[in-house]
């Protein structure tokens, strides 16, 4: 019997040699097929490994697969399905598998036991950085990356289900035809790429056939049902909140193949059904870990499913279950046998009893027994609890996680017949009728807990990470007695298998150093995932120039036309300057956008910056709330700055508010904080005013706004504004807004703003309109010699006129930093009025926003430097504040600067030391108004 | 007549994968629609008057001359014209008087129409919603990949979806990204 | 996580921001005499007991609205989901 497909060979290359394995084989089948022994080297020790297991538990085989440019390691040979052209090679070695020059380490055993980092190399002590540390560094881990990038593609998704049945075995396809049949949806998921669990490694019967007739029929029937969802090579790896469970799905294991390799789903359940079986556990003795012992559920596996034989071989083993093994000889430990030391570096070659008979095998089975796969139900903060009986951890019935049951032999129920009666009785829980029982094996548990022998020499425990039962008792006698500290301290259970064949047999060496049982001694907690997941997989797509959305603006193709250099603004790509022909550098650009805008005419795309439309009879009484000064008598028609604070007093953003009609404001935010504006105002909507009649909705995207900027901005704009439409200097004058129609009839609204200091306006049509108008406007601008200006410029010409922006409202600050002290209404409540009064915001040696120009013509201002008077240490109990924002002033011909300074209002013309220590530039500055051009606002009001 | 052309977000955007087919759609208006404080019941007879039908509840849309309209919030609908006139909302705002406040939106949305055999198979990929066993009157608002989506279930099988339009060829890109994974 | 709201039913927590504790919906009167006190009390000091919570989530990817969350921080079990608007318009 066999369930390989001998008529498909397979060639695979292993260690760059060819050969040839079938289709249905695993790496580690056809391995073993093709006669290879050592597959790999230990951790620490670097012995010679063989396979040892047929499933995911597999510690030994860990291997690298090579393709598409690059490499995965630490891959188990168990759980990769062969394919055509597959190229794997071993791991952990230094020269070739069979002859490796690190395997002086397992002579250096005694100097390497657990804790070897704090014990052998401590001296001397400088040895350590520059010597020992690299050295195990190097010496550490298994696989190794390609150190190239991953060029496989990963997905995510979303599954919902009434029932997600968590393993295809008996219990699990029985649960499902029966929840199926009652037109439940379904999801059966098994991390094997086959269904049935053990019944493909077993030779049972079942109603009096081949079980396997019984497995091919379930899962027909279920095919053809449009409420389940088979997904096989789909392990479910964690359970989360609230019926929310993860599931990895393999697609193939080939490196660089089309579409997606794996893919993530989030698997949204009512229910859950864990019928996720159990894994058997070796025995301890000298010598366990040598190539050619396995499993005894593994050489069933290797025999039945993939028709490998194994001769001349031997059975340990203290229960009844494994004694249908095919071996040669039977070493049953309940009559008074059991081995103490093994022979044969390379491949075993005979076991020696405590009888002292020496018997020649070529391979050895080994059972101690099942364990019960509870991790899932750990994973909500259960522990197992221990059963006498069954000599195992079976599933805590009052601590699992909600919703969820467990059956089969992952409950304790290790028959088949057992894990059919199971089935039903979950089925019935969940509601659905369940089917006749099917006719299967009920051998009972005959079991004589056995975990390790006893005596000097090392017992391998852990295989993966190289744990002796001489390490756990090490780690009692140096104190470390709590399962979770020796967990840590040998790192038995932290390797890739998480311990899964040797968790319990480490516990049963500890509790017989510690004098406890095995349920006093406890568990570690289990936690996700239960097999490795890669970090691409929860990546998904989310990956290069999809890692995160990409904002445009109306205008970004126009720009991108224009050959504009973008800067990331959050999620938005802004234009940062418009470069000519023959510009060098970026500062060529930008003080030319100042000088053509301030001269003649700019524009810039402002549609970044939020739009909340607010509407409501109570709108103006809910902007009062908000604001620090009043809105509720602005006119209509008519726009106001507006400063918002958080309750704690301190500056949250700033922006105009425009009112167009009694019950109709459009507030604008910063861009950074449109967002969080828009959450603080429904929060101030929904829970601190709900009585009033105000809202709110964002028209960030809805609309284009464009600011036109400029001494000939007006001549520029009726160009563009419909003629009925006056916005003569009487007739629409600094501050004023409406709403009009522009370039024959497009629908706009026209806000009388300037941040920039010029003459200036912001323009805004409907968003589908704004590619149009940009180019409209440049085209009309022509005579006007128009421009596009960029985000650099923009901040040029703001801190040319003092306006606080991002730099200067950056979260510590407070309206009386930013000299809008005055600003706030006495006469009124609003968020933050009242602790902004609170000590420490108030009173004496506040900081005040003021300018900063270089006391020396041409020397660089830089910002976050901290200002410090002229002859005092560099120290922060002398500091006088820091700089906020700089810029190069093409209009005043030098550097300026905006900053904060302990009582900066009353010592204009001081000279002061601006200190940077990160960029080694200090320089002496001059303390001045911050509104460096135009400080009177002449230009405004032209 | 307005010198000005419009652009849609995805530019036309059209691909058939055959068991899958993307369309941008743009011949539409999209008006928020939220209720006065206090107007509930002269609200809701305006609205069965205007439109003729009752306003849709939490998780659904209702079908209207021309269109339809989805619930969006408490007290908050979208109504959605299958046809231009971006005066949409202005004329809404008459029709309802004091009992509502109506704000164009159109372009604030790209829109796109998913369909074919596959289209579940894509989506399950991307919205986190249980869109397989969603009522054929299903509408609702959520986020895939990072970007506000608007679903909106078709009677002939397939699906609308909104997306803000700012981010819309992103949204595009990964929906486009995962077609092409899922059909491969 | 997920999020039984009261009107669309149940949703992933990734669709909704988190606030903080509902006590935020009980702003303090600012005419107080000890207003300053009472704000500091308001925005700062919390019991944070293990145990339930009443937490304020937005529904940030969604319809908009608050709600007040009743979770148990150790064991992550929500009991009660609310409409924000509802809790603060009954004064509780």
């Amino acid at each position: 019997m066999s369930l390989v497909d001998y008529n498909t060979p397979l060639g695979f290359t292993w260690n760059g040699k060819a050969y040839q394995g079938f289709e249905g084989d695993t790496l580690a089948s056809a391995l073993l097929r093709n006669g290879i022994k050592i597959v790999g080297r230990s951790f620490k020790y670097h012995r010679p490994r063989g396979i040892m297991t047929a499933g995911s538990e597999e510690p030994n085989a860990l291997v690298t697969l090579i393709g598409g440019g690059s490499q995965e390691p630490n891959r188990r040979a168990t759980t990769i399905k062969l394919f055509d052209g597959l190229e794997a090679k071993s791991q952990n070695h230094m020269g070739s598998v069979n002859f490796d020059l690190l395997a002086v380490n397992d002579l250096l055993s005694p100097f390497l036991a657990a804790g070897f980092y704090y014990k052998t190399f401590m001296w001397p002590r400088a040895f350590w950085e520059k010597l020992y540390e690299p050295a195990i560094r190097r010496a550490a881990g298994l696989g190794a990356l390609s150190a190239t990038p991953d060029p496989d593609q990963y997905d995510k998704g979303f599954l919902h289900c009434d029932v997600l049945i968590i393993g295809a075995g008996p219990s699990g396809l029985l649960t499902a035809l029966n929840a199926g049949r009652a037109g439940k949806s379904i999801i059966l998921a098994d991390e094997d790429f086959r269904m049935g669990g053990r019944l493909l490694s077993e030779r049972e019967e079942i109603n009096g056939s081949n079980a396997l007739d019984w497995v091919s029929s379930a899962i027909a029937e279920l095919k053809t049902l449009p409420n389940v969802r088979l997904m096989p090579r789909t392990t479910i790896f964690g359970v989360y909140d609230h019926g929310i469970y993860g599931g990895l799905e393999t697609m193939t294991d080939q490196i660089g193949a089309k579409g997606a390799k794996q893919v993530l789903w989030r698997i949204y359940a009512k229910k859950s059904v864990l019928a996720a079986g159990a894994t058997e556990r070796p025995i301890a003795f000298a010598n366990n870990d040598r190539p050619g012992i396995m499993l005894a559920s593994a050489v069933r596996s290797y025999a039945n499913r993939f028709g490998i034989e194994m001769p001349n071989s031997a059975l340990l083993t203290n229960h009844d279950d494994a004694l249908g093994t095919p071996v040669d000889h039977v070493i049953d430990i309940r009559k008074g046998e059991h081995i103490v030391d093994t022979q044969g570096r390379g491949g075993i070659k005979q076991v020696t009893l405590n009888t002292g008979r020496k018997l020649s095998v070529q391979h050895l089975a080994v059972s101690g027994g099942w364990n019960p796969n509870v991790h899932l139900t750990c994973h909500k903060r259960g522990r197992p609890k221990w059963d006498e009986t069954l000599a195992c951890f079976v599933p805590d019935a009052q601590n699992l996680p909600a919703e969820m049951h467990v059956i089969g032999a992952a409950n304790g129920s290790f028959s088949t017949h057992g894990a059919f009666i199971d089935a039903n009785t979950v089925s019935e829980l969940l509601g659905v009728k369940s089917g006749a029982l099917p006719a299967a094996e009920d051998a009972p548990v005959n079991i004589t807990p056995f975990w390790y022998v006893k005596g000097n020499k090392r017992g391998w425990v852990d295989f993966q990470n190289d744990v002796t039962t001489k390490d756990i008792t090490l780690a009692h006698q140096e104190g470390f007695s709590s399962v979770e500290h020796v967990k840590r301290y040998t790192t038995l259970g932290m390797a890739t298998d998480q311990g899964k064949t040797s968790n319990v047999i480490g516990l049963a060496v500890l509790a017989d150093a510690t004098g406890q049982t095995i349920p006093e001694t406890g568990t570690t907690i289990f936690r996700p995932p239960y097999t490795p997941v890669p970090i691409g997989a929860f990546a998904g797509a989310h990956r290069g120039q999809h890692f995160k959305p990409t904002r445009l603006t109306p205008s970004h193709d126009f720009a991108a036309e224009q050959g504009a250099t973008f800067v990331e603004t959050g999620y938005w790509k802004r234009a940062q300057w418009l470069a000519r022909t023959g510009e060098q550098g970026w500062r060529d650009s930008v003080d030319r956008e100042v000088l053509m805008t301030r001269n003649s005419v700019g524009i810039c795309d402002v549609s970044t910056l939020g739009k909340i439309d607010i509407q409501g009879r109570d709108a103006g009484a809910f902007l009062n709330k908000v604001y620090v000064n009043s809105f509720k008598l602005l006119k209509v028609g008519k726009c106001r700055y507006g400063l918002m604070l958080r309750e704690d007093g301190i500056a949250m953003d700033d922006g105009t508010t425009a009112r167009l009609s009694e019950t109709h404001f459009i507030m604008t935010t910063t861009t950074a904080k449109a967002g969080p504006v828009f959450r603080h105002l429904e929060f101030c909507r929904q829970l601190l005013f709900p009585d009033m009649d105000v809202h709110l909705i964002s028209t960030t995207d809805q609309w284009a706004q464009y600011s036109v900027a400029g001494p000939n901005a007006r001549k520029l704009l009726q160009k563009i504004v419909d003629p009925e439409f006056d916005i003569s200097n009487e007739a629409f004058p600094y501050m004023a807004c409406g709403q009009m129609t522009v370039c024959g009839g497009t629908r706009a609204r026209l806000f009388r703003l300037s941040f920039s200091g010029e003459l200036a306006y912001e323009i805004s049509v409907p968003a589908r309109y704004g590619d149009a108008l940009i180019r409209e406007m440049i085209a009309q601008g022509k005579e006007f010699d128009a421009i596009m200006y960029g985000t650099e410029a923009l901040g040029v010409m703001r801190i040319e006129k003092g306006h606080a922006a991002g730099n200067e409202l950056n979260g510590t600050t407070t309206a009386t930093n930013l000299g809008l002290g005055g600003f706030v209404s006495q006469k009124k409540d609003c968020i933050g009025k009242v602790l902004s009064g609170r000590e420490g915001l108030t009173g004496e040696d506040q900081l005040n926003l003021v300018g900063f120009v270089p006391d020396k013509k041409g020397e660089t201002l830089t910002n976050g430097a901290h200002f410090i008077n002229q002859g005092d240490d560099s120290t922060p109990e002398n500091d006088q504040g820091y700089m906020s924002s700089v810029a190069w002033s093409p209009m005043l011909e030098t550097y300026i600067g905006l900053g904060f300074l302990t009582n900066g209002k009353k010592r204009m013309g001081e000279t002061l030391v601006a200190k940077d220590f990160v960029r080694n530039n200090h320089v002496e500055v001059k303390v001045v108004s911050p509104h460096f051009f135009d400080p009177d606002g002449e230009r405004l009001r032209v | 007549m307005s010198k000005l052309a419009t652009k849609s977000p995805l530019g036309g955007f059209s691909r058939d994968w055959k068991s899958v087919s993307l369309t941008e759609l743009s011949d539409y208006e999209l008006v928020s629609i939220a209720v006065a404080q206090g107007k509930d019941s002269d609200f809701e007879k305006r609205f069965k008057s205007v439109l003729k039908v009752n306003p849709p509840k939490p998780n659904q849309y209702v079908e209207v001359e021309n269109g339809f309209v989805i619930w969006t919030g408490q007290n908050q609908y979208m109504l959605m014209m299958d046809n231009i006139d971006e005066k949409a909302d202005l004329k809404m705002s008459e029709r309802f008087g004091e009992s509502a406040y109506c704000v164009l939106q159109s372009d604030g949305w790209a829109c796109l129409q998913v369909d074919g055999p596959k289209i579940m198979d894509v989506l399950e990929r991307f919205i986190p919603l249980d869109l397989r066993n969603a009522p054929n009157d299903f509408a609702a608002r959520t986020v895939a990949h990072h970007i506000a989506v608007i679903v909106i279930k078709s009677p002939d099988g397939g699906w609308r979806l909104l997306t803000p339009r700012s981010s819309a060829r992103s949204f595009l890109d990964a929906l486009t990204h995962t077609t092409d994974s899922v059909i491969s | 996580m997920i999020i039984n709201h009261p009107l669309l039913g149940p949703r992933d927590a990734s669709e909704f921001t988190y606030l903080g504790d509902a006590s935020l919906m009980q702003r303090p009167n600012p005419k107080s005499e000890t207003a300053i006190d009472d704000f500091y009390r308001y925005l700062y000091l919390r019991e944070n007991t293990p145990g339930e919570h009443r937490e304020l989530w937005y529904h940030e990817q969604g319809d908009r609205s608050w709600l007040v969350v009743t979770r148990n921080i150790s064991t992550h079990e929500i009991t009660k989901v609310e409409l924000a608007r509802d809790v603060a318009r009954s004064g509780t």
